[in-house]
C-alpha cells in the first residue's frame, strides 16, 4: 500500500457514548462523529451494528471518501473482553461497514495505550464508571478487570459503614460524604441506601439527586484529598495500591515486569484526581521500578486512529492528529 | 395447672424453624418450612408461611393459640428498629398471638442457644455473618459490612489466580475442578461471561450448586492442612474477632470472662475456623470464653420465650436431638 492513500478508521465504543473518526495518512482528522453506546453486552450486536453504520455513513460523507477507501481500522469496544468477542466484533460490527484492510478489535480500555503515539509495550489503566488494566507487548496483550476489588466508590462508602457499625468514629470525611450524596446523616444514609432501595416498603427511596451524586463520589474524594484529608488520602492510596498490583500482574503475564514500559492513566477518575495519579506512580514504582506513569493527553479515539495508521502506513507523521476535539478538555 | 407453652421461631433466608415448648422444658412440636426473609419476601407470604407452620405445630402439641404465653421470633432481615415495628404489625400481628412477643434478628436467638445469657456476644456465620452483643439492657448488632464473607474470600482467591494476580496453587486447582471448571480461564469465562454471549456457555446448574458449597469445601481443605485454605480461614477469623470486639465494646462488655457464642452452620461446622477465631479473640480480649453453640438457634428462641413466660426453663430441658447442631 502506498503512503498517502486512503484513510483509517478509529472507533471508541463505550457504555455511554461512541466516538468514530477517520484520518488520512498525513495525520489530518477527516471526520469525527459521536453517537450512543455500542456495548454489545447491553444492546446486542444487531443494534450496535446499526448505530455504527449510521455513524460511519455520516463520517465518510464528512470526509468525502468511500467506505472502501478505509485501509485499516481499530475498534476499541466496551464488552470486547474475550478473543471470541474480537472475532465477533470484526465480523458483526466492522466488516458490515464495507471497509477494507486489517481490523484490530479489542476492548475500549486498549485504546489509551496509543493515545499519544505508538507503543510496542505498555499498560493502560482506565478508571471511570468501571476499571480495567490492559497491557501490550508486541503482539501479545492481557487484560484484567480487577473483579475482586470493590472499586473506589465503595472504598469510600465503606468508611460510612465503619462509622455506622462502630469500627471508627464519624469523621469530617464520612459526614461530608453523606451530605455530598444527598443524605442527612450517616444513619439516614444507612437507612435509605443500605436498608432501603426497594428492600423495605416502609423506607422511602433515596433523594432524586442520589444516583448522580453516587457516581461523583470520586470527585468528592479528590477534593478532600487536595485539602489533605487523611481518610481521603487513605482511600486513594488503597485504590492506587490495587491499581499498581494490577499493573504488575499484567506486566508479569506479558513478561515485561522488569523491563521499561509506559503506564498510561485514562478515564475520568485517573484523569481528575492528581493525588491519585501521584499515588499510582509511587505504588507502581515499588513493584515495577522501570515503569513510567503518565496521564493520557488525548482521548481514546486518537489511540484507535494511531493504531489503525500503524497498521496501514507504519505510523503517522510528527504533529499529526492535534485537533482539539481529540484532546481531553476539548469539545465532545 | 396448665402453665401454657412458649413459641420459638427461627426465620432464616433459606429455611424457617418453628417450635413449641412446655414449661417443664419439653419440646412439644418442631416444624420446618421455607425461608422467611423480611428483605426479599412480602409480609403476606411470610405471614402465610408462619401461619401454616404454627397451625401444624399447635395440632401436634394439642394446644391452642391462647395457650401460648410468650413468643420469640428471630427473623432474617430484622435489622433496624422500624423492621421490628413492621414485622409486629404486618406479620406477627396477623397470627393472632397473645401480646408477649419478642421480635429480633435471627442472630439474636443464637445468644440463647445453650441457655439464657445476660451479657456476652454471639457471632453467626451461615450464608452471611452477623455480630450481636448484649449487656443487660444494652444491645448492639452489626453486619460487618466492611468484611468480606468467607465465600467471597474463596472466590477472590480463584479470581486472583484466573486474572494472574497470584500463581495457581493446589488449593485453587482442586477448587476449580470441584466446581466443574477445566481451568482458571474456563472458570472466569463461564462465571463472568457465560450467558451474556450466545457463544459462551453458561455455568451448568450442577456447578452453581457446587459453588454454594464453597465454605464446606474450604473447611475440608483447611482440615487437611492446606496452607492457602488455612490463610483464608485465618484472615476471616481476624475479621470475626475484630467484629466481636467492636460489638462487645459498644455494649460496654469487653471485660475479661465474656462469653462469646459461635453460631451458624459455617462457624459451627468448620473446626479450623472455630479454633482460629477462639485463638485470635483470646489474644485480643484475654479471658474471653469462646464456645461453639451446641444447639440450634430455634432452641435459643424457645429459651428466650421461656425466660419471658416463666423466668426460665428447668435444667436439662429441651435436649432433643432435633434442636442440636449435628456433630457438635
Amino acid at each position: 500500500m502506498e503512503r498517502g492513500s486512503g484513510a483509517v478508521l478509529g472507533i471508541d465504543g463505550g457504555s455511554t457514548k461512541t466516538h468514530l473518526a477517520l484520518a488520512d495518512s498525513r495525520g489530518r482528522l477527516l471526520a469525527f462523529v459521536d453517537g450512543p453506546s455500542t456495548n454489545h453486552e447491553g444492546w446486542g450486536y444487531p443494534h450496535c451494528s446499526k448505530v455504527l453504520l449510521d455513524m460511519f455513513h455520516r463520517a465518510v460523507k464528512l470526509a468525502g471518501i468511500k467506505p472502501s477507501d478505509v485501509k485499516a481500522s481499530c475498534l476499541g469496544m466496551c464488552g470486547g473482553d474475550l478473543p471470541e468477542d474480537f472475532v465477533e466484533i470484526e465480523k458483526r460490527l466492522a466488516r458490515p461497514l464495507g471497509i477494507k484492510g486489517p481490523v484490530m478489535a479489542h476492548n475500549d480500555a486498549f485504546l489509551p495505550i496509543y493515545n499519544d503515539g505508538w507503543r510496542d509495550q505498555g499498560v493502560g489503566i482506565t478508571a471511570g464508571g468501571w476499571h480495567k488494566w490492559v497491557g501490550v507487548s508486541g503482539k501479545k496483550s492481557w487484560m484484567l478487570e480487577g473483579r475482586m476489588h470493590p472499586g473506589i466508590r465503595l472504598l469510600a462508602i465503606q468508611e460510612i459503614f465503619r462509622a455506622y457499625e462502630g469500627f471508627s468514629r464519624p469523621s469530617a470525611f464520612t459526614n461530608g460524604l453523606v451530605r455530598f450524596t444527598g443524605f442527612r446523616s450517616v444513619e439516614d444514609f444507612m437507612k435509605r441506601w443500605h436498608y432501603g432501595r426497594g428492600k423495605r416498603p416502609f423506607i422511602p427511596a433515596p433523594p432524586p439527586q442520589h444516583s448522580g451524586q453516587m457516581l461523583r463520589i470520586p470527585e468528592f474524594i479528590g477534593a478532600r484529598a487536595s485539602r489533605g484529608c487523611r481518610i481521603a488520602l487513605k482511600v486513594l492510596d488503597s485504590y492506587a495500591r490495587f491499581s499498581a498490583q494490577s499493573v504488575d500482574a499484567v506486566a508479569r503475564r506479558l513478561g515485561m515486569a522488569k523491563k521499561e514500559f509506559d503506564v498510561v492513566l485514562s478515564g475520568s477518575i485517573n484523569a481528575g484526581i492528581p493525588e491519585l495519579q501521584r499515588a499510582i506512580a509511587r505504588r507502581v514504582k515499588q513493584l515495577n521500578p522501570r515503569a513510567v506513569v503518565s496521564p493520557a493527553k488525548y482521548k481514546p479515539i486518537r489511540g484507535a486512529l494511531v493504531y489503525a495508521a500503524h497498521m496501514a502506513w507504519g505510523g503517522l507523521p510528527d504533529g499529526a492528529l492535534v485537533e482539539s476535539v481529540l484532546h481531553y478538555g476539548g469539545p465532545r | 395447672m396448665n402453665r401454657g407453652v412458649v413459641l420459638g421461631v427461627d426465620g432464616g433466608g433459606s429455611k424457617t424453624h418453628l417450635a413449641l415448648a412446655s414449661a417443664d422444658g419439653r419440646l412439644l412440636a418442631f416444624e420446618s418450612g421455607p425461608g422467611t426473609n423480611l428483605e426479599s419476601q412480602k409480609a403476606a407470604d411470610i405471614s402465610a408461611t408462619l401461619f401454616t407452620l404454627l397451625v401444624n405445630a399447635c395440632k401436634k402439641a394439642d394446644v391452642g393459640l391462647r395457650d401460648i404465653k410468650a413468643s420469640c421470633f428471630g427473623l432474617c432481615g430484622v435489622d433496624i428498629r422500624e423492621d421490628v415495628i413492621y414485622a409486629k404489625r404486618q406479620i406477627i400481628g396477623k397470627l393472632g398471638l397473645p401480646d408477649e412477643v419478642k421480635v429480633h434478628n435471627d442472630a439474636f436467638i443464637g445468644l440463647f442457644n445453650d441457655g439464657f445469657l445476660g451479657s456476652g456476644a454471639v457471632v453467626t456465620v451461615g450464608s452471611g455473618h452477623k455480630w450481636l452483643a448484649v449487656n443487660g439492657k444494652r444491645e448492639f448488632m452489626h453486619d460487618g459490612l466492611v468484611f468480606q464473607g468467607l465465600k467471597d474470600m474463596v472466590m477472590e482467591e480463584l479470581l486472583k489466580v484466573a486474572e494472574g494476580y497470584t500463581k495457581a496453587s493446589g488449593f485453587s486447582s482442586r477448587m476449580y475442578r470441584r466446581f466443574g471448571f477445566r481451568s482458571p480461564d474456563d472458570f472466569i469465562r463461564r462465571w463472568r461471561y457465560g450467558g451474556s454471549r450466545d457463544y459462551v456457555k453458561p455455568i451448568p446448574a450442577a456447578a452453581w450448586n457446587r459453588l454454594t458449597r464453597v465454605q464446606e469445601l474450604l473447611g475440608r481443605e483447611a482440615e487437611s492442612g492446606d496452607s492457602v485454605a488455612l490463610s483464608i480461614i485465618n484472615a476471616y477469623a481476624v475479621s470475626l474477632a475484630d467484629g466481636t470486639v467492636v460489638a462487645l465494646r459498644r455494649v460496654k462488655a469487653s471485660r475479661p470472662g465474656q462469653k462469646v457464642i459461635m453460631s451458624g452452620s459455617v462457624l459451627v461446622g468448620i473446626k479450623p475456623l472455630r479454633t482460629a477465631f477462639a485463638r485470635i479473640l483470646k489474644g485480643t480480649l484475654p479471658g474471653s470464653v469462646v464456645v461453639p453453640a451446641r444447639f440450634r438457634p430455634i432452641r435459643g428462641a424457645l429459651v428466650y420465650a421461656g425466660e419471658m413466660a416463666w423466668k426460665g426453663l428447668p435444667d436439662g430441658s429441651l435436649a432433643e436431638n432435633v434442636l442440636r447442631y449435628p456433630g457438635v
